[in-house]
């Protein structure tokens, strides 16, 4: 055994000045192969028989025992004392236990604990289960290390052997957690600086429990000593984080496809999760239900077909059903969900309040997974047959899914297929004897219940289940989804960013089905339903402001369920969603973008302007940008009080695209003819100012020209349709096609309205070479002028129009004039979103990428887009290593030219690196081999690392996927940018800062060559991925790189 | 190598040749760092050692003077005086704390030896006075499943706390030396450790002469077998992996508990160390019961706590207890009654040789003993009840638990 210690056991003493020579016997008792070193640290203890006690143990063994002394700071301030001389002095320490004064080691400890850490290079420290003296009790802790579990209990107790690299990395005991809870702190430190730890059962740690203590005072005071460790940890704290370790540590579903007799064990039904043989689950349900503490298994059953979950992932709303289950099975022993086809194109979910239908007739079926052990637990259990009864006993909640016809197609049977299931469980081997467990308390029995730390998160309610990935999305928050204006922008909002690589959802709070055709599924990624029968976008509210009602649930509604559906977006835009606008504040602070929308103001039954806008203004706060569909909405909305920085106009364009060619071969075939063909085309009701259009309509008969009116009338107060406008009336059209025809088929277009924003009848008729006559209200003057059409006063409408109407119909020339202008003033969406898509990048970029936006990124990556580039490094390779193909299957793999990838350090950066393979075990014991970049060096402000391909054929390309796994150490802050060389030209594209998709020692990151042109990507052939830290070393022990292409 | 303390003055390196130092040195340059033997140390490693800091310059003491070391400054001529003063210092208080400890331990002894005292008391008053069973706590049944043993490992499933005896059930029996061992994981203790040789087939009671202390711990059984093939029953199979012994299951196992660190009366059928007294339990006598072939007349009633036989007028029942007849047992003695109107029965313990009849009436409930020479070997223990011919009606005889004593008890 060599003289130089591997181990020091630090002892803080501060009042045990007679139980210290417990701690420090027991520590000298270690029965180790190797040398350990005792260091007392005497935290200005006021008892001067603790200095005394400590000198004579220091002189009794001056070899093993270091006694130092120090005034009083506190348990943190003395272990860090230790800890630093530790580090100083003793250089061949290679690992660090803390022993409390009190508390005592068996004579095995250290050998084991010291074993287990040099058996497994991926644990940063070895925790103990904990034996009680004092007050006796056993508790165990064994079982993988979850950090999900980590931030919602305290799993690690100090007394812990831990690795000298965790110091090294900086990680200490807060001195300012003096109340407890500072080995909470300090091993969530250790994790975000990437460690990960490992429990050791039996490892014999004895702690001395007294009835108070100050765990207790800690237990005591643990909200706010909680607020502060969220506070620090934020980025481990936020939700999206939370969710990304549910789906790696503990997958919230067990689905049971009873269709291909597997388990499928998924937080986030898109992942790939892991399918199980009935026989291998039912063995986890039984390990799971003898040691809940030590085994993990998802919390929630769901019973169904994988056709099932095809067509709903086919409609967009699996999640959104998950979801809108889990939230049902609270009230109930178990939801079902059954799938009805709809009238047509649309969609809908409503709970339905009586049980109208039999829990059979479900397609999907939720209930807790205890529900199924405990019934498998039993050899029969009649009260589960009665499912498949006329009179089922479990209360089941019901809830009804509609798909358009040609995907409500599903199989029903799902509570047989449960009856199947826990018949499979109850066959199992194991059933007789898992109730024989350890004598330990299982203190981590929270795992049995893990989708619940998150829910604590959201004040309690369900998580949707959908992971980020590193993905950008982008949420469309609207009460009602119909054929009408605001709705006809959203699409084209969602068409737009969709085009610019966006995963676009669509939430609908108040409304319980959509029209949701071809066109709306094809765009979004998903639909999501509130389900909250409280929510009304407007009316019953009490309060107002400057004279607007607030909508009685922007006041008191559910908002944690609305905040739990959205929190996960990037941007959340609001459109004319009414009394949504209660949740965007609690959205902005967690980081999500959020817009408004704004079309137009409402009037009153008595004219008095309200609506939307108006409650805008009363939520400024809340929203990050607002976006009026026309520049004088954007004037009114900054006369009122909105910073100009916060207002993108997002000008109104035509609703739906019409080919350039076919558009042309419109524009060309139109001439006049003897009649003037005039057009009404809209919706009917009071706003649109029917009166005045019959007036027109009955006093132009005696002019040349035929009329036409499509549309619905939607007259709410019981008025029935002026008769001159009846007669003429066609049914609405809302197919591209029709309206186009519509459109060919008019001279003018009609629209004699009380109030618009900026009519997208308007552009689309103009679009065609169709004269707007319009009343000037609204933004309908930033479309209509004098040289395109007739821009109508309100007062005195009917008169200008029908002298409008006689001098076209006397003039072919002025018509074609006018109607060759109109159709010169077309946009398109894109054009009308590029200022918001730049708003959004910029903004998405320092926000959302990271978990916080209250962590402000680096300086230097702060202005994302565009960046000038940075200046060329030098590089100095060090090593060639071969790079493996990548196997993903959605993706093709792509090889790189001559198969070989350059990694090294930039030349004068003051760092050099050493290179290695070695293997290394993952916690399921699998051996992989990893590359282990090693840097030496003193830290610079910036330490970057770069990962080069050579020769690359971009022009095949449209993205790269980088994937990069870490073994052991993640850095703390990685920030990443791809430069791509060639031809003398540079292109730098960032990608920002990359916090989240840390989580899980995972990283992906994505080089959208798509963004490039096609010539740039003829003349790049030299890929740069520049991974920098922010001052960091960074150790790079890749475990996996794979670079995969996407023709 | 052990160091021992070595007392030592603090000296700058500026004024280290000045002098003649008398004692070991420590020196400490002007940035502060130390070194001993011209090895550098850390000052605060050091600290513990270090008596006095002398300076002779001005140079030297502003180096001292960075240090909080007031307490330990001198100069070359005080050094004699100091050296004494220190060590007169140390020692006195030394002394005064060892005489000080050594009452405390003196209280602790008294106090320990009175604990021990009244321990001992209360444990013979336990172990003279009443029936003290160990309680059996766990059971693993039997499967169909069997192991061929050579060595196998079975953590039990309980903590170790009281833990007095265990139990494994040999299928096939075979000719060798089982060795088991019982071992705490925390501790890496071994507490127990039999070797039985040529095992019978059935239940193998293994016994703790005393359950095992307050200290919770992981115990584990480890069995190794020696000889002809020997078979060991299987429970069902165990999910849990640190359970499970062979195959996925536990072996078949029983466990007992006691008061923990405290002598109980063995099981006769137990293998362990000699103890001067045993207890036919409640529980052998119900296993006895079920091995009798007529459950009408034979059973165990709880409501009793005992064996029940109801003989006819003229009828002997007879109950085996096989091997509860240990080596160096000579008296039986347990509580027995006969119920019914106008009952009356003979009643005997048999050992060896011929049943020692003792007559009971309903009336006269009492206990049953018997006395014989020192036993040698294993025997079978016989409970026996008659009702004599004459009787006028049928009698209800409860045996209870039997002690057994050693001759010398």
């Amino acid at each position: 055994m060599s003289d130089a210690p591997l181990l020091a056991i630090i002892i803080p003493v501060y009042r045990h000045s007679v139980l210290m020579v417990e701690a420090v016997d027991s520590a000298l008792a270690q029965e180790a192969p190797f040398g350990i070193q005792v260091v007392i640290v005497n935290d200005g203890c006021p008892h001067p028989e603790t200095h005394e006690t400590g000198l004579a143990l220091a002189r009794a063994h001056p070899d093993r025992v270091t006694y130092l002394k120090k005034p009083n700071g506190g348990l943190s301030s003395a272990r860090n004392h230790g800890i630093d001389h530790v580090l100083t002095q003793m250089p061949s320490v290679r690992a660090i236990y803390m022993l409390d004064a009190d508390n005592r080691l068996r004579p095995p400890a250290m050998a084991r604990a010291m074993q287990a850490l040099t058996d497994d290079p991926l644990a940063g420290w070895i925790y103990p289960d904990i034996d009680m003296v004092g007050l006796t009790s056993g508790h165990d802790y064994s079982g993988p290390y979850s950090i999900l579990l980590h931030t919602a209990m305290n799993t690690c107790e100090a007394g812990s052997l831990i690795r000298r690299e965790v110091f090294d990395a900086g990680v200490r005991f807060d001195i300012a957690f003096k109340a407890g809870f500072e080995d909470w702190d300090f091993f969530l430190s250790a994790v975000q600086a990437g460690f990960r730890g490992k429990n050791i059962e039996g490892m014999g740690f004895l702690y001395r429990k007294r009835p108070e203590s100050m765990l207790a005072d800690s237990e005591r005071e643990r909200e706010p000593i909680l607020a502060r460790m969220r506070a620090k940890h934020r980025a481990l704290f936020a939700p999206r984080a939370l969710l990304e370790l549910e789906q790696e540590e503990a997958p919230r579903y067990a689905f049971y496809l009873s269709d291909l007799g597997r388990i499928w064990l998924t937080t986030d039904p898109s992942e790939p999760g892991q399918m199980l043989k009935p026989k291998d689950y039912a063995l986890r349900l039984w390990q799971a239900r003898a040691a809940p503490g030590r085994f993990v298994l998802p919390p929630l059953t769901v019973v169904t077909q994988s056709v099932t979950l095809t067509a709903l992932r086919r409609a967009g709303v699996l999640h959104n059903m998950l979801w809108q289950l889990e939230a049902l099975l609270d009230q109930s022993h178990m939801a079902a969900l059954m799938v009805s086809p709809a009238e047509g194109e649309r969609m809908g979910f409503a709970q339905l309040m009586q049980r109208t239908r039999a829990p059979d007739d479900a397609a999907v079926l939720m209930l807790t997974t205890k529900a199924v052990t405990g019934s498998a637990a039993v050899p029969i259990d009649a009260w589960m047959e009665t499912l498949t009864s006329d009179a089922p006993k479990p209360h089941v909640s019901l809830a009804e899914l509609t798909l358009p016809p040609d995907l409500a197609g599903v199989p029903q049977g799902a509570a047989s297929g449960l009856l199947q299931l826990v018949a499979l469980m109850r066959g199992a081997p194991w059933a007789k004897a898992a109730t024989l467990t350890d004598w330990r308390e299982a203190d981590l029995a929270r795992r049995a219940g893990s989708h619940l730390i998150l829910r604590r998160r959201m004040g309690g309610q369900p998580v949707p289940p959908m992971l980020r990935g590193m993905d950008r999305h982008i949420g469309l928050l609207m009460t009602i989804v119909e054929f009408g204006g605001v709705e006809k922008v959203a699409l084209n909002l969602a068409r737009s960013f969709k085009a610019r690589g966006w995963k676009v959802h669509l939430f609908i709070a108040a409304h319980r089905d959509a029209a949701l055709g071809p066109d709306w599924r094809e765009t979004l990624t998903s639909v999501n339903f509130l389900g909250d029968p409280e929510f009304w976008a407007w009316g019953e509210g009490d309060r107002s402001y400057f004279g607007n009602e607030i909508p009685r649930w922007a006041v008191s509604g559910n908002h944690a369920r609305l905040i739990a559906l959205l929190h996960g977006m990037d941007v959340v835009i609001d459109l004319h969603s009414g009394a949504g606008v209660a949740v965007m504040s609690q959205l902005r602070k967690q980081g999500v973008v959020t817009a408004t929308s704004l079309h137009l103001a409402d009037l009153s039954a008595l004219g008095r302007p309200s609506g939307n806008p108006f409650l805008g203004l009363a939520y400024e706060h809340a929203f990050d940008l607002f976006l009026p569909c026309s520049q004088g909405l954007g004037d009114w909305l900054h006369g009122l009080g909105i910073p100009e920085d916060k207002i993108i106009p997002v000008i109104n364009a035509p609703s739906f695209p019409i080919a350039p060619d076919v558009l042309t071969g419109l524009l060309e075939a139109r001439q006049p003819g003897p009649r003037l063909r005039a057009l009404f085309l809209g919706r009917l009701d009071a706003q649109k100012g029917l009166e005045r259009l019959a007036q027109v309509i009955a006093r132009s008969r005696p002019l040349p020209i035929d009329w036409r009116v499509i549309g619905k009338a939607v007259l709410e107060d019981g008025s029935t349709l002026p008769p001159a406008v009846a007669e003429v009336l066609e049914p609405a059209l809302t197919s591209p096609e029709a309206l186009t025809a519509a459109f060919a088929a008019a001279d003018v277009l009609v629209l004699l309205s009380d109030y618009e924003g900026l009519p997208l009848t308007v552009l689309e008729a103009m679009r065609q070479g169709v004269v707007p006559l319009a009343t000037d209200v609204g933004a309908v003057c930033e479309a209509v002028g004098p040289d395109t059409g007739f821009l109508l006063p309100l007062d005195g409408a009917v008169p200008a129009c029908l002298q409008a109407l006689a001098r076209l119909a006397a003039d072919p020339a002025l018509l074609t004039r006018l109607s060759q202008a109109a159709a010169a003033q077309a946009r398109d969406w894109t054009e009308a979103t590029e200022d918001l898509s730049r708003v959004f990048d910029a903004l998405t970029a320092t926000r959302s990428l990271s978990t916080d936006s209250d962590i402000p990124p680096p300086a230097h990556l702060a202005d994302l887009s565009p960046l000038p580039p940075l200046p060329p490094l030098d590089l100095t390779p060090l090593a060639w290593t071969r790079l493996q193909p990548g196997t993903r299957a959605e993706l093709e793999p792509f090889v790189p030219h001559e198969g070989f990838l350059q990694i090294g350090a930039p030349e004068g950066s003051g760092v050099t690196c050493t290179l290695e393979t070695r293997l290394v075990r993952d916690r399921f014991g699998r051996e992989s081999p990893i590359l282990a970049l090693r840097p030496k060096g003193e830290p610079q402000p910036w330490s970057t690392y770069e990962l080069v391909l050579n020769d690359l054929a971009l022009s095949q390309l449209t993205a790269l996927d980088w994937d990069i796994r870490y073994a052991l150490v993640r850095p703390r802050h990685l920030f990443a940018q791809f430069i791509l060389n060639g031809g003398g030209h540079e292109v730098t594209v960032v990608h920002g800062s990359l916090l989240v998709g840390q989580i899980g020692a995972r990283t992906r990151l994505r080089l959208d060559l798509a963004r490039l042109t096609v010539e740039q990507r003829r003349l790049l052939t030299k890929v740069r991925l520049i991974l920098s830290t922010d001052g960091e070393l960074l150790p790079l022990d890749l475990l996996d790189l794979q670079v995969t292409g996407l023709r | 190598m052990v160091m021992s303390w070595m007392p030592m003055c603090l000296v700058p390196a500026c004024d280290l040749d000045r002098a003649a130092w008398p004692m070991a040195l420590a020196v400490i340059a002007p940035d502060l760092t130390v070194t001993r033997d011209g090895a550098p140390v850390a000052l605060d490693r050091l600290a513990p050692q270090i008596l006095a800091a002398i300076s002779l310059s001005d140079a030297g003491a502003a180096t001292l003077a960075r240090l909080d070391l007031r307490h330990l400054r001198a100069t070359p001529d005080d050094l004699p005086a100091l050296w004494a003063q220190l060590l007169t210092e140390e020692l006195t208080a030394a002394q005064a704390r060892n005489v000080k400890q050594l009452r405390e331990l003196a209280q602790l002894r008294q106090l320990s030896e009175t604990s021990l005292q009244h321990f001992e008391r209360l444990e013979a008053f336990v172990w003279q006075t009443t029936a003290a069973e160990r309680h059996q706590v766990t059971h693993l049944p039997l499967s169909d499943a069997v192991l061929d043993l050579t060595g196998v490992e079975q953590r039990l499933p309980s903590d170790s706390v009281g833990l007095s005896d265990l139990a494994v059930f040999v299928q096939d029996a075979g000719r060798g030396v089982l060795t088991a061992t019982l071992r705490l994981l925390e501790s890496d203790q071994v507490v127990g450790q039999w070797q039985v040789t040529d095992p019978g087939p059935g239940w193998l009671r293994l016994a703790l002469p005393r359950a095992l202390p307050m200290d919770a711990q992981t115990a584990i059984l480890r069995l190794d077998w020696q000889g002809d093939a020997l078979s060991l029953g299987l429970s069902h199979p165990h999910p849990d992996p640190r359970f499970q012994a062979h195959d996925g299951r536990p072996l078949a196992l029983r466990l007992w508990k006691f008061v923990p660190g405290t002598l109980a009366p063995m099981a006769p059928d137990a293998h362990g160390p000699g103890l001067p007294k045993w207890l036919v339990s409640l529980d052998a006598l119900r296993e006895a019961a079920a091995l009798a072939d007529d459950p009408e007349r034979v059973e165990v009633l709880d409501w009793a706590k005992g064996l029940v036989l109801r003989p006819a007028p003229g009828q002997t029942i007879a109950v085996r207890l096989p091997a509860f007849a240990r080596p160096g047992m000579a008296r039986l003695q347990g509580m027995v009654s006969v119920l019914g109107a106008d009952a009356l029965a003979d009643l005997a313990y048999a050992v060896d040789d011929a049943p020692q009849w003792q007559r009971l009436t309903a009336a006269e409930p009492g206990q049953l003993h018997a006395q014989f020479a020192p036993l040698t070997q294993v025997q079978d223990l016989i409970l026996m009840a008659r009702v004599p011919d004459d009787a006028t009606s049928a009698a209800v005889v409860i045996f209870e638990p039997i002690e057994a004593f050693a001759s010398d008890v």
